[in-house]
């Protein structure tokens, strides 16, 4: 005996679904929810665990109440042969639901779901400096479906969460230390052994510019006007950009007050000594 | 008063000339003006304060010019340690000196200064490495003359738990509680296990010093550090890149 559900008029007989319950559908209707329950509390459990650290509270608790709700919602599908509904008119309208919910929130899902493999891939955290297609800021927010960046203008950015699971992002304080690189000329009269000399103490004397690994000062170039000398300097991510900041006119100043210039772009023309080569070549002529 | 010392507990008068050094405290009306200069570098706090006490100690060397690490990285001669035994041998490492000022049982940090130009290093790749605070150090077997205010002593005991040869040439320590006892000179204890070439644990331990030593106050408690950032490895370091020049990649 199947009580059918009355979808067209929307009214449902619990009362009568009540009464055509046996005492072994109503146990097994009972077990197979408590199983979902047990479930459901170990799966948000264990999110709480290991994503509360990484999540913002409030998206948690979203993520949370749509693992709940999902999991029960699949114990109430696992125990609905047991109401002895039939379930046919409500699946097609819900097929058709779905198939609409389904595009009009493509791009939520998928965000949602970026945003789910981001908090678990952790490729930045809150407060990194980061680069994102032509974004480039720091961290603000990892959320469920966006991240939001503050850029060093100071400029609120929203990214969506698929945006940045399928750009190329670039963390620069992601490992603990990072290189910087100088690209000083000096004259051509000047000794370039001895500005390397100046260049690694100055190095040497600053605490932030790494021990290990070893800094690099050496001629990369002869260049036009003066000669290249290529500086490798390794520093802690977070500091690097102070750092790179402070030491150049360090450098600067401590070669010109030994002597060592730092040419400007030049070419020598010798344009007096071919004219007074013609002239004398025309003075042989005349002569002759 | 000029005091010749410069660690010690001092009451809110104190001017103290040493070396490089010099600290003033002085009231001016309603408040204390707290002035310090150092290697040509100079401080000045203001203390709103009636009744307490200066404290001047050697603190844990992590924290100028700012803190970036919480690692410090002794290098010094290799050593070849012998299998399955226990040596002691002595190291210097760097002190910076900090200020605290002390009123109603309640430190605070006032000051950090050192005469010394830190330096920092790697210890690592630079993925998973450690930035650390570097120091060069010879070996010593007895206890070495130092000047307590640039240096202290690292009473360091070397257990090789190995069936081979271990060769060392560096200590990394994580500052989880650096306990530094200072008097004649500054002292520091620590223990490393070596398990291979590659593979060492180092702890700080809480060793008391010698007869009539005082124990410092360290810098990271009188911050009021949380204990999540300090105590997750308990003061442990695992030292997996390598106890020489040559460092894994991982």
């Amino acid at each position: 005996m199947v009580t059918r559900l009355q979808t067209t008029n929307s009214t449902l007989d619990i009362a009568a679904i009540v009464a055509n319950l046996k005492a072994y559908d109503i146990i097994a209707i009972a077990v197979i929810l408590i199983i979902a329950v047990i479930i459901a509390k170990i799966c948000t459990t264990f999110l709480k665990k290991k994503l509360s650290d990484r999540m913002e509270k409030s998206d948690l608790n979203v993520l949370n109440s749509i693992v709940w709700w999902s999991i029960i919602l699949i114990g109430i599908f696992f125990a609905s042969p047991h109401f002895k509904i039939d379930l046919s008119g409500l699946l097609v309208a819900g097929g058709i639901l779905a198939v609409i919910i389904g595009f009009a929130s493509q791009s939520v899902v998928s965000n949602f779901v970026s945003g789910i493999f981001l908090i678990i891939e952790r490729p930045m955290k809150i407060g990194d400096n980061i680069n994102i297609g032509d974004i480039t800021g720091n961290v603000e927010h990892i959320q469920i479906l966006s991240t939001i960046v503050r850029t060093f203008e100071g400029i609120y950015v929203r990214v969506p969460n698929e945006k940045v699971f399928t750009s190329n992002i670039k963390n620069y304080v992601s490992n603990v230390a990072r290189r910087f690189d100088y690209k000083i000329g000096i004259s051509y009269r000047d000794d370039a052994d001895r500005a390397i000399m100046i260049i690694r103490d100055i190095i040497e004397h600053e605490p932030l510019a790494l021990k290990n690994p070893e800094p690099l000062v050496f001629v990369d170039k002869l260049g036009d006007s003066s000669v290249d000398l290529l500086i490798r300097i390794w520093a802690p991510s977070k500091e690097w950009y102070d750092l790179k900041m402070s030491l150049l006119v360090k450098i600067k100043t401590a070669l010109e007050a030994n002597g060592v210039e730092i040419p400007y772009p030049q070419q020598v023309v010798w344009v007096q000594q071919a004219k007074s080569a013609e002239r004398g070549r025309g003075h042989e002529d005349n002569g002759r | 008063m000029i005091q010749f010392t410069v660690y010690g507990t001092y009451d809110y008068s104190c001017h103290i000339r040493e070396d490089e050094i010099s600290i003033d405290v002085e009231r001016t009306s309603r408040y204390l003006t707290y002035r310090r200069m150092c290697r040509g570098e100079s401080a000045e706090r203001t203390i709103a304060s009636e009744k307490g006490s200066i404290i001047i100690n050697p603190v844990e060397p992590l924290n100028l010019p700012k803190k970036v690490t919480r690692y410090l990285e002794i290098h010094f001669n290799p050593i070849f340690v012998e299998p399955e035994t226990t040596r002691q041998l002595y190291l210097t490492f760097p002190v910076e000196i900090g200020v605290f000022i002390r009123a109603k049982e309640d430190n605070d940090l006032l000051d950090v200064f050192s005469p010394v130009l830190p330096k920092y290093s790697l210890y690592g790749p630079p993925d998973y490495g450690r930035v650390t605070r570097w120091h060069e150090s010879s070996i010593y077997p007895d206890v070495p003359k130092t000047d307590p205010l640039r240096e202290g002593v690292l009473d360091l005991t070397l257990v090789n738990e190995g069936k081979t040869w271990i060769e060392v040439s560096r200590a990394v320590f994580v500052n989880a509680g650096m306990t530094i006892w200072y008097g004649d000179y500054v002292l520091m204890s620590a223990k490393m296990e070596l398990y291979s070439n590659m593979v060492a644990e180092t702890k700080i331990l809480s060793t008391p010093g010698k007869n009539g030593m005082t124990r410092s106050i360290p810098a990271y408690s009188a911050r009021k550090v949380s204990v999540v950032e300090v105590v997750p490895e308990k003061g442990v370091f695992l030292m997996e890149f390598g106890l020489g020049d040559k460092i894994a990649d991982n």
